[in-house]
C-alpha cells in the first residue's frame, strides 16, 4: 500500500513538472486566475459522472471470444552520455483466452388471469460466456393441469402472438447474444378463484457446469368472478318487508327482488338473469326494473316469454295489458322474465338487483 | 623514413580502431524481460485463502493479469533518460492504480503518443451543437503506460515495473 501511495504521488508531481515545463502558454492560462480553476472543478464533476456512465457499457461489453490471443511487448528507449538514442523491444508474451460459460435469465413478474386465459411470460436468455453454447429449455407447471408451452418471441414483446413458433430445444446462442422466448401458461377451465400454479422455466447450458444453468419460477393466480344470487319477496298490498317468505291472498301483489353479488376477484361480463313466474301469479305491466347499485353495470334489458311452464322459455314476447284474460294492469300470458345486462360487474363484493311484481291469481 | 611513416600510420589506425571498439563496448544496453502472471486464490498453510500470482498461458474474461517488465543494463556505461512503454493489450482494461515502478514517473496515454498523469489525461467530445467538451479519461480508456526512470541506470543496474489489467 505504501509503495502504491508513493508511486501515485510521484506520478502526479512528475506530471505537473512536465506540464509546467511544456509551454508558457499553459502557464498563462493558469495565471488567468480563478476562472480556469473553476472550470477545472467543473471538469472533475463531469469526469465523475462520465466514469459512472462508462462503467455500465464497460460491463455489458461482450466477453473476449474464446481462442483470442492476448499478446504484449514492451519497448525501452534511452540515451548514452552523448545523447545517442537507443531502442529495445522486450520479448512477447501470449496468453490465450479459454472458453468460459455463463447465462443470465430474467425474472418476469407474476401474473393473474381468468380460466382459459393464456398468460404470457417473456424471458430473455443471455449467453454471458465467450463461446457459442447450446441451452436445453424446459417449462412445467405445478399442478400440471396448467399447461406451460414455450414459444419463440419473434418480436421480443414478451407476449405470445399467433405465428410465433414453438421453441425447439435446445437453442443455440452466440457469445454475448440474447434469445427471447415466451412461456405461455393456460389456466384450466373451471379453475376456482384464487387457485394458482407455479411454473418453472429451466435452462441448462451444455458447455459449462452450474454457472451455465438457470431457472425461474412464476406464479399464475386465477381470478374468477364468483356470483351469489339471493331472491326475496314481499307483500306489496300489505306493505310487508322483503324476506325469504311472504304470505299473500288472491288479488294481492307480491314484489320479487333478486340481488346478485360478485364476491370473486375478477369482473363478470355477459350477465343474463332469468326468473320464471309461478303459474298462480300474473305479471304486472312495466314492473320489471333494474338497479345497478355498486356493480358497475351500465344497463339491462328485460325480455319476456309466453312459453308455457316449465319451458324451455323462448323470449321475445311483448306484454299486453289484460293479456290472457288478466285484469287491467296485468298480463297473465307472461311466463318468465329475463334481464340481459350490459357492461361488467366488478369483483370484490359489488351488487345489483332486479325487481318485478306479480298479482296472486 | 617511409617505413616509419607506415608504422606511425599503423599505430594511428590501431588507436582509432581500438577507440571505436571501446565506443561500441561502452554503450548502454537495456535488456527488457516481459512476464505475465495471473491472480489466483490459493490456500496458505493454515488453510486460509490468499492471493498469489502464477505464470499463465491461458486466461478467461474477468481474470486479472499482472505484467512485469524487468530491465537490466548489460552495457558498460549508464543508460540515461530511460523510458519503458507498454501498450495495454487488446481485449484487456487497465486496472486503475495498479501501475508500479520504483524511481519512475508513471504516465498514461490514449494514443501511444501523448503521455500524461491521470488527472491531466483528457479527451474532447464534439457535441451536437458543434462545441467540444473536455472529459478526463477513464482508466479503462488508457492505451499505453510509460515509466520514465528518474535516475540513470548504471551498468549491471536493474529494476522492474508492473501493471495489472482485467481481461474483458
Amino acid at each position: 500500500m505504501k509503495t502504491r501511495d508513493r508511486n501515485e504521488t510521484g506520478k502526479e508531481k512528475g506530471g505537473r513538472r512536465t506540464m509546467r515545463a511544456k509551454t508558457s502558454k499553459r502557464k498563462e492560462k493558469r495565471d488567468m486566475g480563478t476562472e480556469k480553476g473553476r472550470s477545472r472543478a467543473v471538469l472533475w464533476v463531469v469526469a465523475v459522472v462520465l466514469a459512472a456512465a462508462l462503467a455500465v457499457p464497460g460491463i455489458s461489453l461482450a466477453a473476449t471470444p474464446a481462442g483470442t490471443n492476448i499478446t504484449n511487448q514492451a519497448t525501452a528507449t534511452w540515451t548514452d552520455t552523448n545523447n545517442n538514442p537507443y531502442t529495445q523491444l522486450s520479448n512477447t508474451t501470449t496468453v490465450t483466452v479459454i472458453s468460459v460459460y455463463g447465462i443470465l435469465l430474467n425474472s418476469p413478474a407474476d401474473q393473474t388471469g381468468v380460466p382459459l386465459d393464456n398468460v404470457s411470460y417473456g424471458y430473455t436468455i443471455q449467453n454471458t460466456g465467450n463461446a457459442t453454447d447450446n441451452y436445453a429449455l424446459a417449462a412445467a407447471s405445478v399442478p400440471g393441469t396448467w399447461t406451460a408451452n414455450m414459444y419463440v418471441d419473434s418480436n421480443q414483446d414478451g407476449i405470445h402472438q399467433g405465428g410465433e413458433p414453438a421453441v425447439s430445444s435446445p437453442i443455440t446462442i452466440n457469445a454475448g447474444d440474447n434469445a427471447y422466448i415466451v412461456v405461455v401458461v393456460t389456466i384450466p377451465a373451471g379453475t376456482s378463484d384464487g387457485a394458482f400454479a407455479d411454473t418453472t422455466l429451466t435452462v441448462t447450458g451444455s458447455g459449462g457446469g452450474a454457472e451455465d444453468d438457470a431457472s425461474d419460477v412464476v406464479r399464475t393466480t386465477c381470478q374468477s368472478p364468483v356470483l351469489g344470487v339471493v331472491k326475496n319477496v314481499r307483500n306489496v298490498t300489505t306493505a310487508g318487508p322483503f324476506d325469504n317468505t311472504a304470505t299473500a291472498a288472491p288479488n294481492q301483489e307480491l314484489e320479487y327482488r333478486i340481488t346478485v353479488t360478485n364476491s370473486g376477484s375478477s369482473q363478470a361480463s355477459n350477465l343474463v338473469l332469468s326468473d320464471p313466474l309461478d303459474v298462480n301469479t300474473g305479471y304486472k305491466m312495466a314492473s320489471a326494473t333494474f338497479n345497478p347499485l355498486t356493480s358497475g353495470l351500465t344497463g339491462a334489458t328485460a325480455a319476456f316469454s309466453n312459453t308455457p311452464s316449465p319451458g324451455p322459455y323462448v323470449y321475445g314476447y311483448t306484454p299486453v295489458d289484460q293479456g290472457c284474460t288478466a285484469p287491467a294492469g296485468y298480463d297473465y300470458c307472461v311466463t318468465s322474465v329475463r334481464w340481459t345486462m350490459t357492461g361488467s360487474q366488478a369483483g370484490g363484493g359489488t351488487t345489483f338487483n332486479v325487481l318485478f311484481t306479480v298479482l296472486v291469481k | 623514413m617511409k617505413r616509419n611513416r607506415f608504422l606511425l600510420g599503423l599505430v594511428v589506425l590501431a588507436f582509432t580502431a581500438s577507440a571505436a571498439l571501446a565506443q561500441i563496448g561502452e554503450k548502454p544496453e537495456l535488456v527488457l524481460t516481459l512476464s505475465v502472471q495471473k491472480e489466483v486464490i490459493v490456500m496458505d498453510e493454515e488453510g486460509k485463502p490468499k492471493t498469489d500470482w502464477q505464470e499463465v498461458k491461458s486466461t478467461g474474461p474477468g481474470d486479472v493479469l499482472k505484467y512485469t517488465i524487468r530491465y537490466e543494463n548489460k552495457g558498460k556505461v549508464e543508460a540515461r533518460a530511460a523510458k519503458v512503454v507498454d501498450p495495454i493489450p487488446a481485449n484487456t482494461s487497465y486496472i486503475s492504480g495498479s501501475a508500479k515502478g520504483e524511481g519512475a514517473a508513471i504516465s498514461f496515454s490514449l494514443d501511444g503518443k501523448t503521455f500524461r498523469p491521470p488527472p491531466m489525461l483528457t479527451y474532447r467530445v464534439r457535441q451536437a451543437d458543434g462545441t467540444e467538451v473536455e472529459y478526463v479519461a477513464n482508466p479503462e480508456m488508457y492505451s499505453h503506460i510509460q515509466w520514465q526512470l528518474t535516475k540513470p541506470v548504471p551498468p549491471e543496474g536493474s529494476g522492474s515495473v508492473s501493471f495489472q489489467v482485467m481481461v474483458r
